[in-house]
C-alpha cells in the first residue's frame, strides 16, 4: 500500500501549528535560514517603498503639480516623475539581486536540513523503521523538505512583500492623516476574524479531502492489484460500484473545499471596499476641518486599494504557509527525536577470531512489551548454533541483539567477553555480520555489492572470497561477470542469489560472529546446492548463529536452541533432542508429516 | 532546433484549446457560470476604477476644493458599495464554478480509467507497473484537468481588458494609446518568463525524483546499511543527488527573480509616464482630476489580465502532456472476450486441453501441453519453478492469451463460454490472495449474492470461520490493507472461502494453501474435495500431492509425466524434485 501512502502524503493537510516556534527551531539546525529572513527583509522594504511610489506621485502631483497655489507645474511634475522612475528603477535592481540571494541561502538551508534528515533516519533503529511506514520517512526527505522548498519560492515571497506594503500603506497614510489612517486600519481589522473563521472550515474540509482521495487510491489499487481475482470472479460491475461511489465522495468533498476557498480570497476586497466608503465620508465630514489636503484624500483611496491586493495574496498562500510549516516541523521533530540506540564514543573494542557469545538474564522487547524473557546462554566461540521455533518465539529477536539493531531492556549481551552496548560501531561491524533473509542488494555491480562489505576491498580479495565460498562458478555464469548490475534493490537476481552475494559480502569482511537469517521462499535447486555449500564455508573459523528455517540446518547444528514463546526450552543437539518428547521434538514431527506422510 | 521546439509548442497549445474544448462541451452548464461569475467580477472591477473616480470628483474635491458635485453622497456610496458586491460575487460563483467544472472533469477521468483498467486484458495488467497506473489516476488527472481551472477567469480578464482599454479611451485617448503601447511589452515578457523557467522547472523536477529514488532504496535498504556500517557512504550518495537538486532550484530562482523584477517595472513606468501626460492634459483641460485617478486606476488594472492569460498557457503544456499520458492508456485495447455460452448446472465440469502453447514475450511458458481431466478428479501438478504449472491454471479461466491449442471446459470450448458464465462456474485461488479493503462477508461473496449461512459455510470448510468469529466485529470486520491486517495463512483461507462459496464446477488451487500449516493444510483439501468440484492443484508437499487421484509431472512448460504418486516414484525428475520439496519444506 505504500503507493497509495506516498500519493496521499502529496494531500497532506495542514495543521495548526505555532509557525514562530518551528522558525525558531529551524533555524536552530539549519541557521542559513537567518541569512534567508535577512534578504526577505531587503525585499521587502524595497518593494513595499517601490509600490507606495506610485500613490505618493499621485498625491504630489494633484497637490503640488496641479491643484497647488501655483496651479499647473511642469517642471516640478516632471522632477517628481523622474524621482519617482528613479527608485522604481533601483527597486527593480536591488529585488532581483537581494531575492537571488536569499534563494541560494535558503537552498542551502534546505539541502543541509535534507542531508541532517537523512543521516538521522539511518541513525533510527530498525525497530523505529518498522513502526514509521516506508513511505512516512521517505517523505520526510522529499515531499516534506519540498513544501517548505516550495513556500520559499513563493509564499515566503509573498509574505513578505505583502506584509510591508500593507505596513508601509499604513505608515504613508499615517502620515497624511493619522485619523483616516486609523479608520480604515480599523475597518480592514474585520477580515481577521472572519478569515480565520473560514480558513479553519477550510482545513476541517481538506481533511475529508484527504480522506475520500485516500479511498478512492484505495479502489484503484484493488482494481490494479486484484486484476486476476476481479476477472477470474466476474467482479467487474461491482468493481466499477466501487469506483463510481469513492469519485462520488471525492466530488463532494471537492465541491465543500471549493465553498470556503471561493469566499475566503473575496473577504479582504470586499472589506477593502467598505473601508474605502469610510474613509471617503470620515474625510468629507471632518477632513477640510483637519487641514487635511485633497491630494492626500485621492491618495487614501489608492493606499486602501494597495492594502486590498496584499490581503488577497496572503489569503492565497495561506494554505501553502501552514502546509510547509507543518512539513518543516515534522522534518524537525524527527530531527528532535533521540535515536533508540547512541553509538558510544570511543568504544571498546572486540577481540580478532572466533567469538563467544554469552547472556545472562536478558530481557528484550518492543514497546516496552517483552518478547524474549530472561535469557542466559553460553555459545563457545567458534560454535555452529541454530535457533529453532515458531514464528514470534523470540529467535529473530535474539538475532537483532546479536547484532545490536536493539538494545536488551535488562540485562546485556556479552561477544568474546565485551559487553555489546560499550562496542565501538566500528568494531562491532567488523566482528559481527548479519546476513538477513531478503538479502537487499545496493543498485551496483556484484563486486561492488561485495565490497561494500570491507570498506578497501579489492578485486583480488573479492574473487578470494568468491572462490573459498565456492561461488566463483556461480559468477562466472553471470551475464556479465562479477560486474553484472544487479537492478534497483539487487532484483536483477533471485532471492537464492542475492543471499549469495550477501554470504560473500560477509565472507570479505571475516567476522568473528556471523548471524544468519535463513531464506524461506523456494530456491532453484542449482541456487540450493550453491547455498547450501556456501552456508558450509563460509562457517569455518568463525561463530555463526542461524535462524534455521530448514530442519537440515538444526540437524547439522553443533548446538541448537529452541524457542518457544519468548522463552529457551531446550538446547543440545539434534540427536538428544529429537528423542526427549518437547517442542523440538513437536516441530520435527509435524515437518516430517509434511514431507514424506503416507 | 528552436523552431522544431516552437512548432511543438504551438501544437500543445492548439492541442490544448482542443481539450478545453471538449472539457467545456462535456459540463456546459457549470462552466457557463463560472464565465457569467468572471465577467461579473470584470465589469465590477473596471467600474471599481470608475468608482474611485466618483468618489474624488463628487466626494473629495467638492468639500475640499468646493467644486461643484454632479452626484448625491448617498449614490455614490450606495454605488460604490454595489460595484464591489458585483465584484466579490463574480469572484465567488467563478471561484466555484470554475471548480465544479475541474471537478466534474476529474470525476468522467477517472471512472473511464477505473472502467478501463477493469477491461484491460488481464495478463497485460499483470504485468503492468502498478504504481504508475495509479499515479495516472491521482497526480496526472490533476493536472490534466486543473489547465482548465483558469479558463473563466481568462475569459472574464479578456473581458475586463477590453473594458478597461474602451473605458480609458472614454477618459482620454493619449492615455489610451500609452496603455496601448505597453501591453505587448508585458505579453512578450510574460512569454519570454514561461519560456525561459521551463528548462530550468524541468531540471528541478527531475532532480527531485533522483533524490527521492536514492533515497527510497537507501531506506528500503536500511538493515544491510546498518550492519554494513554504510550510512556515511549512503549520506555521500544522497548528498550529491541534493546538491545538484540545490543547484538547479538556485537556478531557476534566478530566472524568476529577474523576470518577476522586469514584470513589475513595465506596468510601474507606463503609470509614472501615465501621471506626467496625464497632469499636463488636466492643465491644458482636456481632462479631470477624478478622470486622472480613474485613467491610473484603470491602468493598474490593465497589467493584472495579461499575467493571467500568462498562467493560462502556462498551464496547457503540462496539462495537455498529463492528458496524453491518460488517453494512451484509454486508448490500450480492451479485452476481447466475446463468449455467450453458458455453463449450466451445478456438476463438475471435465477440462480438455490440446496442444496449448502460452507465450510470454520470445519464451513458451506452456509448450504444447495436452490433457484431460474428468468431471470430479481432482489432479495435482507438480514441476520446478518455471515449468508452467501457474501459467496453465490461468489459461484454463481465459486470463492469458494463448498462442496454439485449444482449451475446453465442460466440452465447450473456452472462446465460446461467456466470461459471467466461467465466472460463476469456475473458482482459482492463489499463493497469494487478493482482498478487498471491505468486510470479511463483502470479501467472500465477492459479487455474489450468497446468504450468511452459506458464506459460513464456506468459511468453515476454508478454516476460517473461527478466525473470523475471533475478530472485533465477527464477519463485518473490514480487512485488507487499510483494515484489520491478517497473516498469510488466514488471507489464503479467507480467499479459498471465497472460492468454495461459489460451488464451482471446477476448482483450480495454484499454490493456495501454501502459508497454511500441513495439518490443517489437509483437512482443507479433503473437504474441498468433498464438495464433488473437479480440482487441479499446485503442490508442493507430499501430503497435498498424496490427496489428488493423478499427478501431473510439468518441466519447461511440457507435460513429462502423468499418473499416480506412485507410478511417478520410478521417474527420477519426480523423485528428486520431492526431494527438494522436502528440504525446504520449513521447520515450523
Amino acid at each position: 500500500m505504500s503507493d497509495v501512502d506516498l500519493l496521499l502524503a502529496q494531500h497532506e493537510p495542514p495543521q495548526d501549528l505555532r509557525a514562530l516556534d518551528v522558525v525558531r527551531r529551524g533555524i536552530r539546525r539549519t541557521p542559513a535560514v537567518k541569512r534567508t529572513m535577512a534578504f526577505s527583509a531587503v525585499i521587502s522594504v524595497a518593494t513595499a517603498a517601490g509600490r507606495l511610489a506610485v500613490p505618493v506621485l499621485v498625491q504630489q502631483v494633484i497637490d503640488r503639480g496641479l491643484l497647488g497655489d501655483d496651479g499647473y507645474r511642469p517642471g516640478l511634475v516632471l522632477t517628481l516623475s523622474a524621482a519617482t522612475l528613479a527608485l522604481i528603477v533601483a527597486v527593480a535592481v536591488l529585488n532581483p539581486l537581494a531575492e537571488i540571494a536569499m534563494v541560494r541561502s535558503a537552498q542551502d538551508a534546505l539541502y543541509e536540513l535534507r542531508r541532517q534528515a537523512f543521516a538521522h533516519i539511518h541513525r533510527l533503529s530498525l525497530a523505529e523503521h518498522d513502526r514509521a511506514q516506508k513511505g512516512v520517512l521517505l517523505a520526510r526527505v522529499t515531499s516534506d523538505v519540498e513544501t517548505v522548498s516550495r513556500f520559499v519560492e513563493w509564499g515566503a515571497i509573498t509574505w513578505a512583500m505583502n506584509v510591508s506594503v500593507i505596513a508601509g500603506a499604513f505608515v504613508v497614510m499615517a502620515v497624511y492623516s493619522w485619523q483616516l489612517a486609523l479608520v480604515a486600519l480599523a475597518t480592514m481589522l474585520l477580515t481577521v476574524p472572519v478569515i480565520r473563521w473560514l480558513q479553519l472550515r477550510q482545513v476541517r474540509s481538506y481533511d475529508r479531502v484527504r480522506t475520500a482521495i485516500g479511498g478512492l487510491l484505495t479502489v484503484f489499487h484493488e482494481i490494479l492489484t486484484g486484476s486476476d481475482s476481479i476477472r477470474s470472479y466476474g467482479y467487474e460491475e461491482a468493481a466499477r460500484g466501487r469506483v463510481a461511489e469513492a469519485v462520488r465522495r471525492r466530488y463532494r468533498a471537492d465541491l465543500d473545499t471549493a465553498k470556503y476557498g471561493a469566499t475566503l480570497f473575496t473577504v479582504g476586497d470586499f472589506i477593502g471596499a467598505v473601508a474605502l466608503v469610510a474613509v471617503a465620508l470620515v474625510a468629507v465630514e471632518w477632513g477640510p476641518g483637519w487641514g487635511l489636503a485633497s491630494g492626500a484624500a485621492v491618495s487614501f483611496f489608492f493606499l486602501v486599494a494597495l492594502v486590498q491586493s496584499p490581503i488577497g495574496e496572503i489569503t492565497e498562500v495561506l494554505d501553502q504557509t501552514q502546509t510547509a510549516v507543518a512539513g518543516w516541523n515534522k522534518v524537525l521533530t524527527l530531527l528532535e527525536t533521540e535515536p533508540e540506540l547512541p553509538e558510544v564514543d570511543d568504544g571498546a573494542d572486540l577481540p580478532r577470531g572466533p567469538l563467544s557469545v554469552q547472556t545472562v538474564d536478558l530481557i528484550a522487547g518492543y514497546d516496552g512489551t517483552p518478547v524474549l524473557h530472561e535469557l542466559s546462554l553460553a555459545i563457545p566461540a567458534g560454535a555452529r548454533v541454530a535457533l529453532v521455533g515458531e514464528t514470534g518465539s523470540g529467535k529473530t529477536t535474539l538475532a537483532r541483539l546479536l547484532c545490536r539493531l536493539m538494545d536488551p531492556m535488562h540485562g546485556a549481551v556479552l561477544l568474546g567477553g565485551v559487553d555489546l552496548a560499550t562496542v565501538s560501531s566500528d568494531a562491532r561491524r567488523r566482528a559481527v555480520r548479519l546476513v538477513p533473509q531478503d538479502g537487499f542488494l545496493f543498485h551496483a555491480t556484484v563486486a561492488e555489492n561485495i565490497k561494500y562489505g570491507h570498506p578497501g576491498a579489492t578485486d583480488e580479495e573479492v574473487s578470494a572470497a568468491l572462490a573459498a565460498l565456492g561461488l566463483d562458478r556461480w559468477v562466472d555464469g553471470l551475464v556479465d561477470g562479477l560486474h553484472t548490475d544487479v537492478g534497483p534493490r539487487g532484483e536483477h537476481l533471485s532471492v537464492g542469489e542475492r543471499q549469495l552475494v550477501a554470504l560473500a559480502r560477509a565472507q570479505v569482511a571475516d567476522p568473528g560472529l556471523l548471524v544468519l537469517d535463513e531464506a524461506t521462499s523456494s530456491v532453484d535447486p542449482e541456487t540450493e546446492l550453491a547455498l547450501a555449500r556456501a552456508l558450509r564455508r563460509v562457517a569455518q573459523g568463525r561463530t555463526v548463529i542461524s535462524i534455521a528455517h530448514r530442519l537440515s540446518t538444526a540437524e547439522q547444528a553443533e548446538l541448537v536452541l529452541v524457542f518457544d514463546r519468548g522463552r529457551l526450552v531446550e538446547q543440545g543437539t539434534h540427536a538428544e533432542l529429537v528423542t526427549r518428547s518437547g517442542v523440538y521434538a513437536r516441530l520435527h514431527r509435524s515437518w516430517e508429516r509434511a514431507t514424506s506422510s503416507t | 532546433m528552436a523552431h522544431d521546439q516552437r512548432a511543438d509548442e504551438r501544437q500543445l497549445i492548439r492541442r490544448g484549446l482542443r481539450l478545453a474544448r471538449s472539457y467545456v462541451r462535456a459540463h456546459p452548464v457549470p462552466f457557463a457560470v463560472a464565465v457569467v461569475g468572471s465577467v461579473a467580477m470584470a465589469v465590477g472591477t473596471v467600474l471599481s476604477a470608475v468608482m474611485l473616480g466618483w468618489l474624488t470628483d463628487d466626494l473629495i474635491l467638492p468639500a475640499f476644493e468646493g467644486t461643484e458635485a454632479r452626484r448625491s453622497r448617498t449614490t455614490v456610496v450606495v454605488a460604490v458599495l454595489a460595484v464591489a458586491a458585483l465584484r466579490s460575487a463574480g469572484v465567488v460563483v467563478r471561484r466555484y464554478f470554475a471548480g465544479m467544472t475541474v471537478f466534474r472533469c476529474r470525476n468522467d477521468l477517472q471512472v473511464e480509467l477505473g472502467d478501463h483498467y477493469l477491461a484491460l486484458p488481464a495478463d497485460e495488467l499483470r504485468v503492468a507497473p502498478k504504481g504508475r497506473l495509479l499515479a495516472h489516476a491521482d497526480s496526472d488527472v490533476h493536472v490534466a484537468t486543473d489547465m482548465i481551472s483558469p479558463l473563466p477567469f481568462t475569459i472574464g480578464v479578456v473581458t475586463l481588458l477590453g473594458f478597461s482599454v474602451v473605458s480609458l479611451g472614454f477618459v482620454d485617448w493619449v492615455l489610451m494609446l500609452v496603455a496601448l503601447a505597453l501591453m505587448p511589452l508585458v505579453a512578450g515578457l510574460n512569454h519570454f518568463n514561461a519560456e525561459a523557467a521551463k528548462g530550468p522547472a524541468v531540471a528541478v523536477r527531475e532532480a527531485v525524483a533522483r533524490v527521492s529514488s536514492v533515497a527510497s532504496e537507501s531506506f528500503d535498504g536500511a538493515l544491510v546499511v546498518k550492519t554494513l556500517g554504510r550510512e556515511n557512504a549512503e549520506l555521500e550518495r544522497f548528498s550529491d543527488e541534493a546538491a545538484i537538486l540545490r543547484r538547479e532550484s538556485v537556478r531557476l530562482g534566478r530566472v524568476r527573480a529577474l523576470f518577476a523584477a522586469a514584470l513589475d517595472l513595465l506596468p510601474d513606468i507606463g503609470v509614472v509616464t501615465l501621471v506626467a501626460l496625464g497632469a499636463w492634459r488636466v492643465a491644458n483641460g482636456h481632462m479631470t482630476t477624478g478622470q486622472l485617478v480613474q485613467a491610473v486606476a484603470l491602468f493598474t488594472i490593465l497589467v493584472f489580465p495579461m499575467r493571467v492569460i500568462g498562467y493560462f498557457f502556462g498551464d496547457m503544456p503540462p496539462g495537455v502532456v498529463a492528458y496524453d499520458r491518460l488517453a494512451a492508456i484509454l486508448a490500450r485495447p480492451r479485452a476481447n472476450r466475446q463468449g455467450r455460452d453458458e455453463l449450466d448446472g451445478e456438476a463438475p465440469l471435465s477440462v480438455d486441453v490440446s496442444d496449448l502453447v502460452v507465450r510470454y514475450g520470445d519464451s513458451l511458458a506452456v509448450d504444447g501441453v495436452t490433457l484431460h481431466v474428468e468431471p470430479g478428479e481432482v489432479v495435482a501438478l507438480v514441476g520446478p519453478t518455471g515449468s508452467g504449472k501457474s501459467t496453465l491454471l490461468t489459461a484454463l479461466v481465459d486470463m492469458v492469451p494463448t498462442a496454439a491449442g485449444s482449451v475446453a471446459i465442460g466440452d465447450r470450448p473456452l472462446g465460446d463460454i461467456a466470461p459471467s458464465a466461467l465466472a460463476r462456474r469456475t473458482a482459482i485461488a492463489w499463493q497469494q490472495p487478493f482482498l478487498l479493503d471491505a468486510s470479511i462477508r463483502e470479501n467472500i461473496s465477492f459479487g455474489g449474492a450468497f446468504t450468511d449461512a452459506e458464506i459460513e459455510e464456506a468459511a468453515r470448510h476454508a478454516r476460517f470461520h473461527q478466525v473470523a468469529c475471533d475478530l472485533p466485529e465477527g464477519y463485518d470486520t473490514r480487512v485488507g490493507e487499510r483494515g484489520v491486517r491478517l497473516s498469510g495463512g488466514q488471507r489464503q483461507r479467507l480467499a479459498l472461502a471465497r472460492a468454495l462459496v461459489r460451488h464451482p464446477g471446477l476448482l483450480l488451487l495454484d499454490d493456495a494453501v501454501s502459508a497454511v500449516d500441513p495439518v490443517t493444510e489437509e483437512q482443507i483439501l479433503d473437504e474441498s474435495r468433498a464438495l464433488g468440484s473437479t480440482m487441479l492443484v499446485v503442490a508442493h508437499r507430499r501430503s497435498t500431492i498424496l490427496l489428488a487421484d493423478r499427478v501431473i509431472l510439468m518441466s519447461n512448460g511440457r507435460v513429462v509425466a502423468t499418473g499416480t504418486h506412485e507410478e511417478l516414484l520410478d521417474i527420477p525428475a519426480y523423485a528428486s524434485l520431492l526431494e527438494a520439496y522436502e528440504r525446504e519444506a520449513a521447520a515450523t
